[in-house]
């Protein structure tokens, strides 16, 4: 249950057991007539009725007898009745200082000459009180002026002496218990009006001889000082004697107090009896009895009011020490509280400002990311189309190489084959002079054959690879446009994430601060209701208790009042007895016996007092200790309840902590979804443009290799050809002169070499013997016959189906075959046959030789049928081209009799055949150009414009063949128009590449070459575009025109990609005109804003659209001071939606400073604080930033919320010693609550700003603080410095750690105290100035 | 003319973090809502300040009242008689807070945020030894301790005698 909800306590219960307590008390203390059972005791009060006393009066004393008139010492009249009033608060109050004898009362106070005072209220009685003159028929009573001459008397009525009016002080209303007090003057009064607690015990005296002594009693009744209620008591009345009124909470004395004095206790008599004896020498013994017994009776009673107005004062005391304790811990709770409301928002807006600045961050990490990956994928596919594109023009060199050196390589062979020959057959002049003359003659021309092809397979190779590694650099154009318009979508989905997430968190943090905060409130009015009710619920507590207190009080009082009514009734009576038995042993014995029956009585008299003053005593403990325990249970309870809602708010806090990180959490991962996605699209994407590109390369490469690889087999085998037609030619040389000279050669030969060579020749001429005598064998034999008709049969048949020549081949090959077979059957014979001598072997040699001899016989018949065939061919071409010299250029040039031929046919005219493979040269070049371009004459034509066949023929491939070639000429009019083209675009290739961009229309790309400004401009925008002239071309179109393309392009710096790119983040080209509408049609100043903007079009139109008046130059201006931090931008505007005051901040913070306003301003805000309170560090910093970063950072030195009063701790060891002295004074006192609240940042108190404040090193503790003074002090003792002269000045002095310190030591109330100690300079000091101190006040108090 | 006069800081609310600046009749006519500032008063601590007033312009200048008095009122005497300039710290940073500076017969009054004045010199005296003399008799009736008092009475004694030896 919380404080406060429960069920009101009771305040009877604690009360009726104090009550009871007490009520046995004055049970305990009833005083019983000191002379009991005696006949007459009863009736005493009217016994002595007729008799009275004259005592002569004593000087001073004051005449409080019942119904007397006493003249004071001045004569003056003073006229009461006593017991007129008992105190019944009716009687005002006041300042009642009475001069001498001058007793105050409802008489206009009058001033009394004599020298003595009066001894404050003597109501109830006239007051001659100086001379102590009775004139009443009473007793003599004689008044006093005692010593208490400052006594301060209850006056009756009337405003008195200095004081307040009459009543005002009993009736003000305190709101707590007054106790107020009458004496039998009715005078009650309190000293100094309103709640002043007065109480004036009764001064009076009673007793039949002279009165008391009151002055002293009444100096000594005025107390003062609770402000809450009071208490008044007088006393004078001889009847009554002390007078006690104890009011009840938050009553007046006046109002409904609960009277119960000395006056109202019964009294024998109906007022006050006195000691009645007719007998003067009686009267003479007895009276000093009943004197004796009325003073001290006298002064029981008073103890005994003094005893209850005390206890009814401590009574309310303690109950307002319990109520403002109360108070304090309600005022605590609800600070606390406060506070929590306080803390709990800005933890809330704190953990706010991070979410929203995370999730901005966020998006702009995103966007940040998203333009690396799509710059990332890009840079990647255009660098994987160039890596490939090398690749391919990398193969394309190998192969080229590999075509040129294996070219070379053949062309060497060619010229080996004839090396060889001269080695074979340079024995044999007329084949030497063949090979000879083929080296000279035939073996350039086949050489040059060879590099030719070769040449031309590396070209052909160099061409594809060129053409497949544009092809592959045009496809990554065409990708990276594509990833280039991915990034806008992933823009806007960022964008929207972000927003969605910062909305989020707003709600969130909203919904918690209105939950806090309401919270808070409620807990703050159930609080101060409960503390309402608590502190009644402690003041009704001790109102219960006060009338029991006087209820008790004044039975005590009545019955000592009775006990002495009784012992004089009985003195009266005794008195009476012995009237006329004169001074003799009997009245010495009876007066003995009064005498001691009157101790008895006043003994008793005093067990009861002293049981009464115990049980208020008791009753104070009891009260206090339930008070204190009523305030410990509400104190407890009010420690839950904060405690309670501090983990309401801690839970809060951490419940939208959660909250706002979640939902942070989940906008920062919204925001990362684009760009995830981005990133596998974009990666796939890539790897999809770099499978192809290896598919596409490797084809090409492979292409390539082979092309080769067939152009290097070709010219093995013109290489082989050769060799055979050197052979051939030098063998058919060898065989024409070699009769009779070969063997006679040989016959040398085998006659040197002995047995073995001579084997050879025997085993090649028996092989010829063989074969001789195989044949032989065949014709002689019937079987044989057979053999050769079949095979004649079998050769017919086949020279009829196939041709000689075809079976004159068959013939040799097979002949060749089994030839071969078998020289290299007998050579392995020879080799491998053991046993066999050298001769044998020889032979073996020889009929291989045979063999090989048979073979190479076959062969060269095959060649001698070639050849004639050739020469048929060449004659045949004689006549066609009308010559030998005809003939053979043509055959030179192009290499073979055939391709002559092929090219006479092609041109259909012989002389135009001659003239173009004259012009050409190369074979394969006039079959392209006839291929491509069909007639000879306008080829030949076409290479005049040119300059070469070759060029032309580049020309035509490059352009895509001899159509495209038309196409193109036609477009550009004519050849000269198509070559200027061509040089301006950089190649044919481009040209070619730019024409397919635009749908292979030639008009088309004539058309845009004009509209941008001729081929170099084409090729520079269309290269700037990713060579691409269709976007070129699209954006020509898109931007409205040629003219106005060229306008905007020119503004941005003859770039058509910045435009291509300004269009593109303007949102597309409709948002584009839109910006330019908004700004003035200047496309650069366009590019500069979304620039600045952080290319986000939207943010850059909302920003135009929320510029208010300012024009778009102070908006340039703006958006120059933002500096492209739009993250920043973004939570500015959240606060400052006014962008004219937001470029002023901007300004004032200085540049670069975008990301720490607006950290600034969320600070401000987070705080509680409107953001204006920013304005004065902007003031302050004037546009520097350094001086606005140095501000911020000074701001956060500070505590927020300022720190609470510093304590004045700790004391500084030399001073709690008082270790130093300046002369023979100690210093004693120091200030260190206001060393730390002026001088550290941590204490630093905003109230107290200075034009100067100098802070202590940052960290610096107060432990610190007192340190530094006490080795301050140490310093100034060393110097000497601490003397008189020196005291209240400002002494400058270096601390050990370098600072140099300010120091006054002054007398503060006559003691030596520190008064000032402040770090002056040193490392880590700095100054604050005035200004300086309120921008930072602005930020942490709120103070504008 | 030239005036000299001493006020009290004191807070118009309870919550305002900038003293407002009194004459010392304001606050001696209510002393329990002042008792605070008066018991600062007495001790020394109280912030004040001083303004020099010659014709229409006045130099206001604000610092921990008891050195103010002191150094403006009492020891600048001396200096300024003989024609030496004086110039007066500010209590807790050691920053000049007021510079009076003889020149001829007159002596020219400035500081940091302060508007300058130029006043004769023997009024100028004259008034700044009147306005001690008044802050002096406060202090006697707020009932400072004699001790407290030693260093101010020093102080204007030698003013006085300073300007006696004129």
């Amino acid at each position: 249950m919380r404080p406060g909800t429960g069920p009101p306590r009771r305040p009877g219960v604690g009360s009726l057991r104090l009550v009871a307590g007490l009520q046995r008390a004055a049970g305990n203390a009833a005083v019983s007539a000191w002379v009991r059972g005696r006949p007459g005791a009863a009736a005493a009060g009217t016994a002595h009725a007729q008799r009275s006393v004259e005592a002569p009066p004593r000087p001073g004393a004051t005449a409080l007898e019942d119904g007397a008139t006493v003249d004071g010492a001045t004569g003056a009249d003073r006229t009461a009745t006593a017991g007129a009033t008992t105190g019944s608060g009716s009687a005002g109050s006041g300042d009642a200082s009475a001069p001498a004898g001058g007793a105050v009362d409802a008489a206009p106070r009058e001033q009394a000459p004599s020298t003595s005072s009066a001894t404050g209220a003597r109501t109830g009685a006239p007051a001659p009180a100086a001379d102590g003159q009775v004139t009443a028929g009473g007793p003599v009573t004689a008044a006093e002026t005692g010593p208490a001459a400052e006594a301060r008397a209850a006056t009756q009525a009337g405003p008195s002496d200095g004081g307040a009016p009459a009543g005002a002080a009993a009736a003000t209303g305190a709101p707590t218990p007054a106790t107020a007090a009458a004496g039998g003057g009715g005078a009650g009064g309190a000293d100094g009006g309103g709640g002043a607690a007065v109480m004036a015990t009764a001064p009076a005296a009673t007793g039949p001889t002279t009165g008391s002594t009151a002055g002293p009693a009444a100096g000594a009744a005025t107390t003062s000082g609770a402000p809450a209620g009071g208490s008044a008591a007088a006393g004078g009345a001889p009847a009554g004697g002390a007078a006690a009124a104890v009011a009840p909470p938050g009553g007046a004395g006046a109002a409904g107090a609960t009277v119960a004095t000395a006056d109202q206790a019964p009294a024998p008599g109906g007022t006050t009896s006195t000691l009645v004896v007719g007998d003067a020498a009686v009267a003479a013994r007895l009276g000093p009895i009943d004197e004796q017994l009325a003073a001290a009776t006298l002064a029981r009673r008073q103890r005994v009011a003094t005893a209850a107005t005390a206890q009814a004062a401590a009574v309310s005391a303690l109950v307002e020490q319990q109520v403002a304790a109360l108070e304090g811990e309600y005022d605590q709770a609800d600070a606390r509280l406060r506070d929590l409301a306080t803390q709990t928002v800005a933890r809330i807006r704190q953990d706010e400002r991070e979410s929203v600045a995370r999730l901005v961050q966020g998006a702009v990490d995103e966007s940040g990311r998203v333009e690396r990956i799509v710059t990332d994928r890009r840079t990647e596919v255009l660098g994987v189309a160039n890596e490939r594109g090398q690749t391919a023009r990398a193969a394309g060199e190998t192969e080229a190489a590999r075509a040129v050196d294996g070219a070379e390589q053949r062309a060497a062979r060619a010229a080996e084959v004839v090396t060889a020959a001269r080695g074979t057959y340079g024995d044999n002049e007329g084949s030497r002079e063949f090979v000879e003359k083929v080296g000279r003659e035939q073996l350039p021309g086949v050489q040059s054959k060879i590099r030719r092809s070769g040449t031309e397979a590396a070209a052909g190779a160099r061409g594809k690879a060129s053409e497949a590694a544009s092809h592959v650099a045009s496809e990554a154009q065409d990708v990276a446009a594509e990833l280039r318009g991915l990034a806008p979508d992933a823009h806007g989905a960022i964008r929207g994430s972000r927003d969605e997430g910062v909305r989020a968190v707003h709600e969130a943090a909203d919904a918690a601060v209105h939950q806090i905060t309401q919270a808070v409130a409620t807990s703050r009015a159930q609080l101060a209701a409960d503390r309402r009710a608590k502190v009644a619920d402690l003041r009704s507590t001790a109102a219960a208790v006060l009338p029991v207190l006087s209820d008790q009080a004044a039975a005590v009082d009545g019955r000592l009042a009775t006990g002495l009514e009784q012992n004089r009734a009985e003195l009266s009576w005794l008195g009476g007895q012995l009237e006329g038995f004169g001074e003799g042993e009997v009245l010495d014995e009876v007066v003995t016996e009064a005498a001691t029956r009157t101790t008895q009585a006043d003994a008793q008299h005093e067990q009861a007092v002293v049981e009464v003053e115990g049980a208020f005593a008791q009753v104070g403990t009891d009260l206090g200790s339930q008070l204190a325990a009523l305030v410990a249970q509400v104190v407890g309870g009010l420690g839950q309840l904060v405690s309670t809602m501090t983990t309401t708010a801690d839970d809060l806090v951490v419940e939208t902590s959660s909250q706002t990180t979640h939902a942070a959490d989940e906008g920062t991962t919204q925001e990362c979804a684009p760009g995830d996605d981005l990133d596998e699209v974009t990666g796939e994407a890539v790897e999809q443009a770099r499978s192809t590109w290896d598919e596409q390369i490797s084809e090409t490469t492979s292409t390539l290799t082979d092309d080769v690889t067939g152009v290097l087999t070709e010219q093995d085998q013109q290489v082989d050809d050769f060799r055979q037609e050197v052979d051939d030619g030098a063998r058919e040389a060898r065989v024409e002169e070699s009769d009779g000279g070969w063997l006679s050669s040989l016959g040398n030969a085998l006659s040197s070499i002995g047995s073995f060579v001579l084997g050879v020749f025997e085993g090649f001429f028996m092989a010829i013997g063989d074969l001789f005598v195989g044949l032989w064998n065949l014709v002689t034999t019937g079987l044989g016959w057979i053999i050769i008709a079949v095979v004649a049969i079998v050769v017919t048949i086949a020279v009829l189906v196939f041709g000689w020549a075809a079976v004159l081949v068959a013939l040799a090959v097979i002949g060749a075959v089994i030839g071969l077979s078998m020289a290299a059957y007998h050579v392995y014979l020879a080799i491998t046959q053991p046993n066999l001598s050298p001769r044998e072997r020889g032979r073996l040699v020889g009929r291989a030789l045979f063999d090989v001899a048979m073979v190479a016989l076959s062969i060269a018949e095959l060649r001698a049928l070639g050849a004639l065939a050739q020469v048929a061919k060449f004659r045949q071409l004689m006549v066609l081209l009308g010559g030998f010299d005809e003939a053979l250029t043509a055959v030179r040039l192009l290499g073979s009799i055939e391709r002559v031929l092929l090219v006479v046919d092609r041109v259909g005219d012989v002389a135009l055949a001659m003239r173009l493979i004259r012009t050409v040269g190369r074979f394969e070049t006039i079959v392209r150009l006839l291929d491509e371009l069909g007639d000879a004459g306008r080829i030949l034509q076409l290479i005049e414009d040119v300059g070469s066949a070759a060029r032309l023929l580049a020309l035509v491939d490059d352009l895509g063949g001899g159509a495209r070639f038309t196409a193109y000429v036609d477009g550009f009019g004519g050849i000269q128009g198509l070559l200027t083209a061509t040089a301006g675009v950089g190649g044919a290739r481009n040209l070619a590449r730019f024409a397919g961009q635009l749908g292979d229309d030639v008009p088309r790309l004539v058309q845009l070459m004009q509209d941008v400004g001729g081929p170099q401009a084409l090729a520079r925008y269309a290269g700037q575009l990713g060579d691409d002239a269709a976007r070129l071309s699209a954006l020509v179109t898109e931007v409205g025109g040629p003219a106005t393309f060229l306008r905007y392009v020119q503004a941005l710096g003859n770039d058509a990609n910045r435009l291509r790119l300004v269009i593109d983040r303007a949102g597309g080209i409709g948002d584009f005109r839109a910006f330019l509408a908004h700004i003035g049609d200047d496309v650069a100043r366009l590019e500069t804003f979304l620039a600045r903007t952080g290319n986000d079009a939207h943010l850059l139109m909302d920003l135009l659209t929320a510029r208010g008046a300012m024009t778009i130059d102070e908006f340039a201006v703006f958006l120059e001071r933002v500096g492209g931090d739009t993250a920043a931008l973004a939570r500015m505007r959240t606060h400052v939606p006014d962008l004219a005051r937001l470029s002023e901040w901007l300004r004032l913070a200085g540049q670069g400073n975008a990301g720490a306003l607006a950290d600034l301003i969320d600070l401000a805000v987070a705080r509680g604080f409107p953001p204006e309170r920013v304005e004065r560090i902007l003031t302050l910093s004037n546009g520097s930033p350094a001086e606005f970063q140095r501000l911020v950072t000074a701001l956060r030195r500070f505590t927020f919320p300022q720190a609470a009063a510093a304590p004045n701790a700790p004391v500084p060891a030399s001073i709690a010693a008082g270790r130093f002295f300046v002369g023979a004074a100690r210093i004693v006192m120091h200030r260190m609550g206001h060393y730390l609240e002026r001088h550290v940042d941590t204490f630093f108190r905003f109230n107290d700003i200075n034009l100067d404040n100098t802070q202590w090193p940052a960290g610096t503790t107060p432990a610190d603080v007192a340190q530094h003074l006490d080795d301050a002090l140490a310093v100034l003792d060393a110097q000497g410095r601490l003397v008189g002269r020196n005291l209240g000045q400002e002494l400058r002095l270096f601390l050990p750690n370098g600072i140099e310190v300010g120091i006054r030591i002054d007398s503060v109330g006559g003691n030596l105290s520190v008064t000032s100690f402040f770090p002056r300079s040193g490392p880590g000091v700095v100054n604050f100035v005035r200004d300086e101190m309120r921008a930072f006040r602005a930020l942490i108090t709120g103070t504008p | 003319m030239t005036d000299v006069r001493f006020l009290l800081g004191i807070r118009a609310q309870p919550d305002d973090d900038d003293l407002t600046f009194v004459a010392p009749e304001v606050v001696l006519a209510d002393r329990d809502a002042h008792a605070a500032t008066l018991s600062d008063v007495v001790a020394g601590y109280a912030g004040g300040a001083l303004e020099l007033t010659v014709g229409h312009d006045t130099a206001h200048v604000e610092d921990t009242l008891r050195y103010l008095v002191l150094g403006v009122c009492f020891q600048s005497v001396p200096p300024l008689l003989r024609g030496e300039e004086f110039v007066h710290d500010y209590t807790e940073s050691g920053f000049p807070a007021l510079v009076l500076r003889p020149r001829g017969d007159l002596v020219e009054v400035s500081g940091r945020e302060v508007v300058p004045v130029s006043s004769p010199r023997d009024t100028l005296v004259a008034a700044l030894l009147a306005c001690g003399e008044r802050y002096l008799a406060l202090l006697r009736d707020l009932g400072a301790h004699p001790d407290d008092l030693r260093l101010l009475t020093d102080a204007a004694d030698e003013a006085r005698a300073a300007q006696r030896n004129v």
